[in-house]
Protein backbone atom coordinates (compact mmCIF):
# COMPACT_ATOMS: atom_id res chain seq x y z
CA UNK A 1 0.00 0.00 0.00
CA UNK A 2 1.57 3.40 -0.87
CA UNK A 3 1.82 6.39 1.59
CA UNK A 4 -0.02 9.51 1.96
CA UNK A 5 3.08 11.55 -0.09
CA UNK A 6 3.32 8.84 -2.59
CA UNK A 7 -0.76 8.97 -3.28
CA UNK A 8 -0.67 13.12 -3.15
CA UNK A 9 2.79 12.66 -5.66
CA UNK A 10 0.37 10.18 -8.12
CA UNK A 11 -2.45 12.65 -7.56
CA UNK A 12 -0.12 15.49 -8.48
CA UNK A 13 1.50 13.98 -11.60
CA UNK A 14 -2.12 12.96 -12.87
CA UNK A 15 -3.29 16.70 -12.67
CA UNK A 16 -0.31 17.50 -14.36
CA UNK A 17 -0.82 15.19 -17.74
CA UNK A 18 -4.22 15.81 -17.99
CA UNK A 19 -4.48 19.41 -17.71
CA UNK A 20 -2.63 22.35 -19.53
CA UNK A 21 -3.91 24.60 -17.35
CA UNK A 22 -1.47 24.58 -14.32
CA UNK A 23 2.37 24.77 -14.34
CA UNK A 24 4.03 22.11 -12.96
CA UNK A 25 5.88 24.92 -10.39
CA UNK A 26 2.37 26.27 -9.52
CA UNK A 27 0.52 23.13 -8.42
CA UNK A 28 0.66 22.16 -5.34
CA UNK A 29 -1.56 19.97 -3.11
CA UNK A 30 -3.99 23.00 -2.08
CA UNK A 31 -4.40 24.49 -5.29
CA UNK A 32 -8.22 24.95 -6.22
CA UNK A 33 -8.72 22.15 -8.85
CA UNK A 34 -12.18 23.11 -9.77
CA UNK A 35 -12.98 26.64 -8.95
CA UNK A 36 -10.10 27.35 -11.38
CA UNK A 37 -11.27 25.00 -13.78
CA UNK A 38 -8.14 23.23 -13.42
CA UNK A 39 -9.73 19.82 -13.96
CA UNK A 40 -12.98 20.00 -15.99
CA UNK A 41 -15.93 18.52 -15.44
CA UNK A 42 -15.18 15.50 -18.28
CA UNK A 43 -11.74 15.22 -16.54
CA UNK A 44 -13.75 14.96 -13.21
CA UNK A 45 -14.76 11.21 -14.71
CA UNK A 46 -11.33 10.35 -15.65
CA UNK A 47 -9.78 11.46 -12.27
CA UNK A 48 -12.58 8.91 -10.35
CA UNK A 49 -11.87 6.23 -12.74
CA UNK A 50 -7.73 6.88 -11.80
CA UNK A 51 -8.65 7.10 -7.55
CA UNK A 52 -10.73 3.70 -8.32
CA UNK A 53 -7.88 2.44 -9.88
CA UNK A 54 -5.17 4.00 -7.35
CA UNK A 55 -7.25 2.72 -4.48
CA UNK A 56 -7.87 -0.53 -6.18
CA UNK A 57 -11.74 -0.35 -5.29
CA UNK A 58 -14.56 1.36 -6.27
CA UNK A 59 -15.31 4.72 -4.71
CA UNK A 60 -17.99 5.77 -2.40
CA UNK A 61 -20.58 7.59 -4.45
CA UNK A 62 -21.87 8.80 -1.21
CA UNK A 63 -18.95 11.01 -0.73
CA UNK A 64 -19.41 12.58 -3.60
CA UNK A 65 -20.12 15.57 -1.97
CA UNK A 66 -19.32 19.51 -2.37
CA UNK A 67 -15.42 20.03 -0.95
CA UNK A 68 -14.69 16.54 -1.92
CA UNK A 69 -12.42 17.74 -4.67
CA UNK A 70 -11.28 20.66 -3.94
CA UNK A 71 -7.86 19.99 -3.78
CA UNK A 72 -5.25 17.01 -3.67
CA UNK A 73 -5.40 17.03 0.14
CA UNK A 74 -9.25 17.09 -0.09
CA UNK A 75 -9.08 14.21 -2.62
CA UNK A 76 -6.68 12.04 -0.62
CA UNK A 77 -8.59 12.60 2.55
CA UNK A 78 -11.91 11.48 1.68
CA UNK A 79 -10.86 8.86 -0.99
CA UNK A 80 -7.52 7.43 -0.13
CA UNK A 81 -7.02 7.92 3.51
CA UNK A 82 -7.75 4.54 5.35
CA UNK B 1 -54.53 25.14 -11.11
CA UNK B 2 -52.96 26.31 -7.74
CA UNK B 3 -53.55 30.07 -7.76
CA UNK B 4 -56.14 31.68 -9.48
CA UNK B 5 -53.67 33.86 -12.08
CA UNK B 6 -54.93 38.05 -12.02
CA UNK B 7 -57.02 39.39 -14.10
CA UNK B 8 -55.51 39.80 -17.79
CA UNK B 9 -53.89 36.70 -18.32
CA UNK B 10 -54.88 34.18 -20.61
CA UNK B 11 -53.81 30.80 -20.56
CA UNK B 12 -53.39 28.31 -23.43
CA UNK B 13 -52.87 24.12 -22.73
CA UNK B 14 -50.26 24.37 -25.12
CA UNK B 15 -48.71 25.81 -22.31
CA UNK B 16 -48.59 29.61 -23.25
CA UNK B 17 -50.44 33.17 -22.32
CA UNK B 18 -51.34 35.64 -23.04
CA UNK B 19 -51.29 38.79 -21.03
CA UNK B 20 -52.91 42.36 -20.58
CA UNK B 21 -54.65 44.39 -18.47
CA UNK B 22 -53.78 44.29 -14.44
CA UNK B 23 -51.70 40.75 -14.97
CA UNK B 24 -49.93 43.43 -17.65
CA UNK B 25 -49.65 46.36 -15.33
CA UNK B 26 -48.04 43.74 -12.33
CA UNK B 27 -46.01 41.90 -15.27
CA UNK B 28 -44.54 45.57 -15.83
CA UNK B 29 -44.03 46.84 -12.42
CA UNK B 30 -41.98 43.46 -11.68
CA UNK B 31 -39.96 44.51 -14.63
CA UNK B 32 -39.34 47.92 -13.74
CA UNK B 33 -37.94 46.83 -10.39
CA UNK B 34 -35.31 44.16 -11.80
CA UNK B 35 -34.64 46.84 -14.23
CA UNK B 36 -33.41 49.16 -10.91
CA UNK B 37 -31.29 45.90 -9.66
CA UNK B 38 -29.64 45.98 -13.14
CA UNK B 39 -28.90 49.61 -13.13
CA UNK B 40 -26.93 49.18 -9.71
CA UNK B 41 -23.99 47.52 -11.55
CA UNK B 42 -24.98 49.57 -14.82
CA UNK B 43 -25.66 46.61 -16.47
CA UNK B 44 -26.13 47.46 -20.25
CA UNK B 45 -29.56 46.24 -21.45
CA UNK B 46 -30.07 44.22 -25.04
CA UNK B 47 -32.84 43.02 -26.73
CA UNK B 48 -32.04 39.67 -28.32
CA UNK B 49 -34.18 37.79 -31.20
CA UNK B 50 -36.29 34.34 -29.84
CA UNK B 51 -34.24 32.45 -31.91
CA UNK B 52 -30.33 31.18 -31.30
CA UNK B 53 -28.18 29.34 -33.73
CA UNK B 54 -27.65 25.45 -33.11
CA UNK B 55 -24.32 25.57 -34.03
CA UNK B 56 -23.68 27.54 -30.91
CA UNK B 57 -25.96 25.53 -28.77
CA UNK B 58 -23.79 22.88 -29.80
CA UNK B 59 -20.58 24.33 -28.73
CA UNK B 60 -22.26 24.27 -24.99
CA UNK B 61 -23.06 20.60 -25.18
CA UNK B 62 -26.58 21.68 -24.82
CA UNK B 63 -28.37 18.74 -27.17
CA UNK B 64 -26.78 15.86 -24.68
CA UNK B 65 -27.07 17.88 -21.45
CA UNK B 66 -30.89 18.92 -22.09
CA UNK B 67 -32.21 17.30 -25.23
CA UNK B 68 -35.90 16.89 -23.19
CA UNK B 69 -36.01 20.74 -22.96
CA UNK B 70 -35.48 21.97 -26.95
CA UNK B 71 -37.77 23.28 -29.15
CA UNK B 72 -36.85 24.24 -33.07
CA UNK B 73 -38.68 26.59 -35.18
CA UNK B 74 -39.54 24.90 -38.40
CA UNK B 75 -40.72 25.78 -41.76
CA UNK B 76 -41.62 23.81 -45.15
CA UNK B 77 -38.97 23.56 -47.59
CA UNK B 78 -38.77 25.56 -50.27
CA UNK B 79 -40.03 23.61 -53.26
CA UNK B 80 -43.08 24.41 -55.15
CA UNK B 81 -44.02 21.02 -55.21
CA UNK B 82 -43.63 20.43 -51.56
CA UNK B 83 -45.45 23.83 -50.57
CA UNK B 84 -48.22 22.77 -52.73
CA UNK B 85 -48.65 19.16 -51.68
CA UNK B 86 -48.62 20.94 -47.76
CA UNK B 87 -51.60 23.69 -49.54
CA UNK B 88 -53.75 21.33 -50.76
CA UNK B 89 -53.04 18.52 -47.68
CA UNK B 90 -55.32 18.17 -44.65
CA UNK B 91 -52.94 20.56 -42.51
CA UNK B 92 -53.92 19.38 -39.55
CA UNK B 93 -55.63 15.88 -37.64
CA UNK B 94 -58.71 16.30 -35.37
CA UNK B 95 -55.62 16.91 -32.14
CA UNK B 96 -54.96 19.81 -33.73
CA UNK B 97 -51.81 18.63 -34.90
CA UNK B 98 -50.10 19.26 -38.21
CA UNK B 99 -49.36 17.49 -41.33
CA UNK B 100 -46.50 18.81 -42.28
CA UNK B 101 -44.80 18.53 -45.55
CA UNK B 102 -41.22 18.14 -46.15
CA UNK B 103 -39.55 20.70 -43.41
CA UNK B 104 -36.46 22.59 -44.80
CA UNK B 105 -33.25 22.65 -42.69
CA UNK B 106 -32.70 23.47 -39.05
CA UNK B 107 -29.93 25.66 -38.26
CA UNK B 108 -32.28 27.20 -34.98
CA UNK B 109 -33.19 26.81 -31.89
CA UNK B 110 -36.02 28.63 -29.49
CA UNK B 111 -34.10 30.55 -26.77
CA UNK B 112 -33.82 28.02 -23.94
CA UNK B 113 -32.15 30.61 -21.63
CA UNK B 114 -31.42 34.54 -21.80
CA UNK B 115 -28.12 34.70 -20.91
CA UNK B 116 -27.01 32.39 -23.74
CA UNK B 117 -27.02 34.77 -26.28
CA UNK B 118 -24.81 37.30 -24.63
CA UNK B 119 -21.82 34.42 -24.55
CA UNK B 120 -22.42 33.87 -28.19
CA UNK B 121 -23.04 38.14 -28.88
CA UNK B 122 -19.26 38.30 -27.26
CA UNK B 123 -17.83 35.06 -28.70
CA UNK B 124 -13.96 36.06 -29.74
CA UNK B 125 -13.86 39.22 -27.52
CA UNK B 126 -11.47 40.58 -25.25
CA UNK B 127 -13.05 42.70 -22.92
CA UNK B 128 -11.17 45.81 -21.14
CA UNK B 129 -13.14 44.97 -18.11
CA UNK B 130 -15.54 43.28 -16.54
CA UNK B 131 -18.89 43.87 -18.36
CA UNK B 132 -22.53 44.11 -16.91
CA UNK B 133 -25.03 43.06 -19.08
CA UNK B 134 -29.17 42.20 -18.81
CA UNK B 135 -31.66 40.91 -21.08
CA UNK B 136 -35.71 39.52 -20.95
CA UNK B 137 -36.36 36.89 -23.54
CA UNK B 138 -39.18 34.55 -24.46
CA UNK B 139 -37.43 31.09 -23.56
CA UNK B 140 -38.90 27.72 -24.23
CA UNK B 141 -38.67 24.68 -22.88
CA UNK B 142 -40.40 21.76 -23.46
CA UNK B 143 -41.73 19.97 -19.98
CA UNK B 144 -43.85 17.08 -18.98
CA UNK B 145 -46.83 19.13 -18.02
CA UNK B 146 -47.61 22.28 -17.98
CA UNK B 147 -49.17 24.70 -15.42
CA UNK B 148 -50.24 28.46 -15.89
CA UNK B 149 -47.50 30.81 -14.20
CA UNK B 150 -45.26 28.34 -12.91
CA UNK B 151 -44.88 26.04 -15.52
CA UNK B 152 -44.84 27.16 -18.90
CA UNK B 153 -43.76 26.66 -22.10
CA UNK B 154 -43.15 29.89 -23.18
CA UNK B 155 -42.14 32.33 -20.53
CA UNK B 156 -40.07 35.61 -19.80
CA UNK B 157 -36.78 35.07 -18.14
CA UNK B 158 -35.22 38.63 -16.73
CA UNK B 159 -31.23 38.00 -16.58
CA UNK B 160 -28.59 39.88 -14.85
CA UNK B 161 -25.23 38.78 -16.42
CA UNK B 162 -21.30 40.04 -15.29
CA UNK B 163 -18.27 38.77 -17.68
CA UNK B 164 -15.34 39.33 -16.47
CA UNK B 165 -12.72 38.42 -13.84
CA UNK B 166 -13.44 35.44 -11.36
CA UNK B 167 -12.89 37.70 -8.33
CA UNK B 168 -15.54 40.51 -9.66
CA UNK B 169 -17.65 38.20 -11.17
CA UNK B 170 -17.67 36.17 -7.63
CA UNK B 171 -18.77 39.36 -6.11
CA UNK B 172 -21.35 40.38 -8.56
CA UNK B 173 -23.12 37.37 -7.58
CA UNK B 174 -22.75 37.98 -3.87
CA UNK B 175 -24.20 41.51 -3.93
CA UNK B 176 -27.19 40.36 -5.99
CA UNK B 177 -27.94 37.93 -3.20
CA UNK B 178 -27.59 40.59 -1.03
CA UNK B 179 -30.03 42.84 -2.95
CA UNK B 180 -32.41 39.75 -3.31
CA UNK B 181 -32.58 38.91 0.01
CA UNK B 182 -33.39 42.56 0.97
CA UNK B 183 -36.49 42.72 -2.15
CA UNK B 184 -37.51 39.16 -0.32
CA UNK B 185 -37.50 40.53 3.07
CA UNK B 186 -39.78 43.93 1.87
CA UNK B 187 -41.93 42.07 -0.43
CA UNK B 188 -42.57 39.91 2.54
CA UNK B 189 -42.10 36.67 0.34
CA UNK B 190 -41.68 32.89 1.88
CA UNK B 191 -38.39 32.37 -0.04
CA UNK B 192 -35.69 30.20 1.09
CA UNK B 193 -32.11 29.94 -0.81
CA UNK B 194 -31.13 26.38 -1.86
CA UNK B 195 -28.38 24.77 -3.65
CA UNK B 196 -29.43 23.45 -7.15
CA UNK B 197 -28.67 21.43 -10.12
CA UNK B 198 -29.68 21.85 -13.55
CA UNK B 199 -31.92 19.41 -14.85
CA UNK B 200 -29.63 17.23 -17.02
CA UNK B 201 -31.39 14.46 -19.03
CA UNK B 202 -28.59 12.29 -17.67
CA UNK B 203 -27.70 11.43 -14.43
CA UNK B 204 -24.74 10.04 -15.20
CA UNK B 205 -23.28 13.98 -17.50
CA UNK B 206 -19.89 14.71 -15.89
CA UNK B 207 -21.53 18.11 -15.59
CA UNK B 208 -24.31 17.03 -13.02
CA UNK B 209 -21.50 15.32 -11.20
CA UNK B 210 -19.56 19.11 -11.31
CA UNK B 211 -22.63 20.51 -10.11
CA UNK B 212 -22.95 18.22 -7.12
CA UNK B 213 -19.59 18.63 -6.01
CA UNK B 214 -19.18 21.64 -6.72
CA UNK B 215 -22.21 23.39 -6.71
CA UNK B 216 -22.69 26.80 -8.68
CA UNK B 217 -26.36 27.18 -8.57
CA UNK B 218 -28.23 29.15 -5.56
CA UNK B 219 -32.26 29.07 -6.46
CA UNK B 220 -34.88 31.39 -4.82
CA UNK B 221 -37.24 28.86 -3.36
CA UNK B 222 -40.78 30.00 -2.69
CA UNK B 223 -43.19 28.20 0.23
CA UNK B 224 -40.30 25.56 0.31
CA UNK B 225 -41.85 22.40 1.88
CA UNK B 226 -45.31 23.36 0.54
CA UNK B 227 -47.45 22.12 -2.72
CA UNK B 228 -46.62 25.40 -3.68
CA UNK B 229 -43.56 25.17 -3.71
CA UNK B 230 -41.32 27.13 -6.91
CA UNK B 231 -38.10 28.39 -7.49
CA UNK B 232 -38.61 31.67 -8.54
CA UNK B 233 -35.00 33.01 -9.48
CA UNK B 234 -31.45 31.93 -9.35
CA UNK B 235 -27.79 33.01 -8.45
CA UNK B 236 -25.49 31.15 -11.18
CA UNK B 237 -21.45 30.72 -11.29
CA UNK B 238 -20.32 29.12 -14.66
CA UNK B 239 -16.84 29.73 -13.80
CA UNK B 240 -15.01 30.07 -17.21
CA UNK B 241 -17.29 27.39 -19.09
CA UNK B 242 -18.47 29.87 -21.45
CA UNK B 243 -15.64 32.15 -21.71
CA UNK B 244 -13.55 29.31 -22.37
CA UNK B 245 -16.02 28.10 -24.78
CA UNK B 246 -16.68 31.18 -26.76
CA UNK B 247 -13.43 32.28 -25.97
CA UNK B 248 -14.30 35.47 -24.05
CA UNK B 249 -11.38 36.89 -22.83
CA UNK B 250 -11.72 40.11 -20.25
CA UNK B 251 -8.20 41.90 -20.31
CA UNK B 252 -6.10 38.94 -21.91
CA UNK B 253 -7.57 36.38 -19.86
CA UNK B 254 -10.24 33.89 -20.14
CA UNK B 255 -13.41 35.36 -18.81
CA UNK B 256 -15.68 34.46 -16.17
CA UNK B 257 -19.33 34.55 -15.79
CA UNK B 258 -22.51 34.77 -13.60
CA UNK B 259 -25.76 35.44 -13.97
CA UNK B 260 -28.84 36.07 -11.99
CA UNK B 261 -31.96 35.17 -13.29
CA UNK B 262 -35.41 35.61 -12.64
CA UNK B 263 -38.94 34.01 -14.04
CA UNK B 264 -41.18 36.46 -14.74
CA UNK B 265 -44.58 34.78 -14.61
CA UNK B 266 -43.06 32.80 -11.68
CA UNK B 267 -43.25 36.28 -9.59
CA UNK B 268 -46.46 36.95 -11.06
CA UNK B 269 -47.42 33.45 -9.55
CA UNK B 270 -45.40 34.02 -6.29
CA UNK B 271 -46.61 37.80 -5.79
CA UNK B 272 -50.58 36.81 -6.20
CA UNK B 273 -50.47 34.04 -3.93
CA UNK B 274 -49.46 35.98 -1.30
CA UNK B 275 -51.37 39.17 -2.22
CA UNK B 276 -54.26 37.59 -3.85
CA UNK B 277 -55.23 38.98 -7.77
CA UNK B 278 -56.98 41.94 -6.17
CA UNK B 279 -54.73 44.91 -7.86
CA UNK B 280 -55.55 47.00 -5.17
CA UNK B 281 -53.57 45.13 -2.59
CA UNK B 282 -50.62 44.06 -4.07
CA UNK B 283 -47.46 45.66 -3.36
CA UNK B 284 -46.02 48.66 -4.27
CA UNK B 285 -42.77 47.11 -6.42
CA UNK B 286 -41.82 50.84 -7.12
CA UNK B 287 -41.17 51.37 -3.62
CA UNK B 288 -39.37 48.62 -2.88
CA UNK B 289 -35.16 49.33 -2.02
CA UNK B 290 -32.82 47.55 -4.51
Amino acid sequence: MKTEAEYKQELLNWVLKVSTKVKPEELTVTTPLIETRIISSMQVMELILFLEKLKGSRLNMKAMKPGAFTNIDTIYTTFLKV
Amino acid sequence: MKVSPPEGFNWNDGGFAVVGGPAMRLFQNIEKMFLRLAEKSEAQEFHFPVFISAKELKKLDYFKSFPQLIHFPVSLKMNEENLTAFANGEHMNKKGEMNLTEIGPICECLTPAACYHFYIYHQGMNLPKTTYLTTRAHCFRQENFYEPLRRQRNFNMREIVAIGTMDEVKAFLNRYKEFMTSVLEQLKLPVEWEIATDPFFDPGNPKLLMQTIDPVKQEMIFMKGTPEELSIGSINFHKDYFGEGFNIKVAGETAFSGCVAFGMERWIYALTKVYGTDESKWPELAKVMV
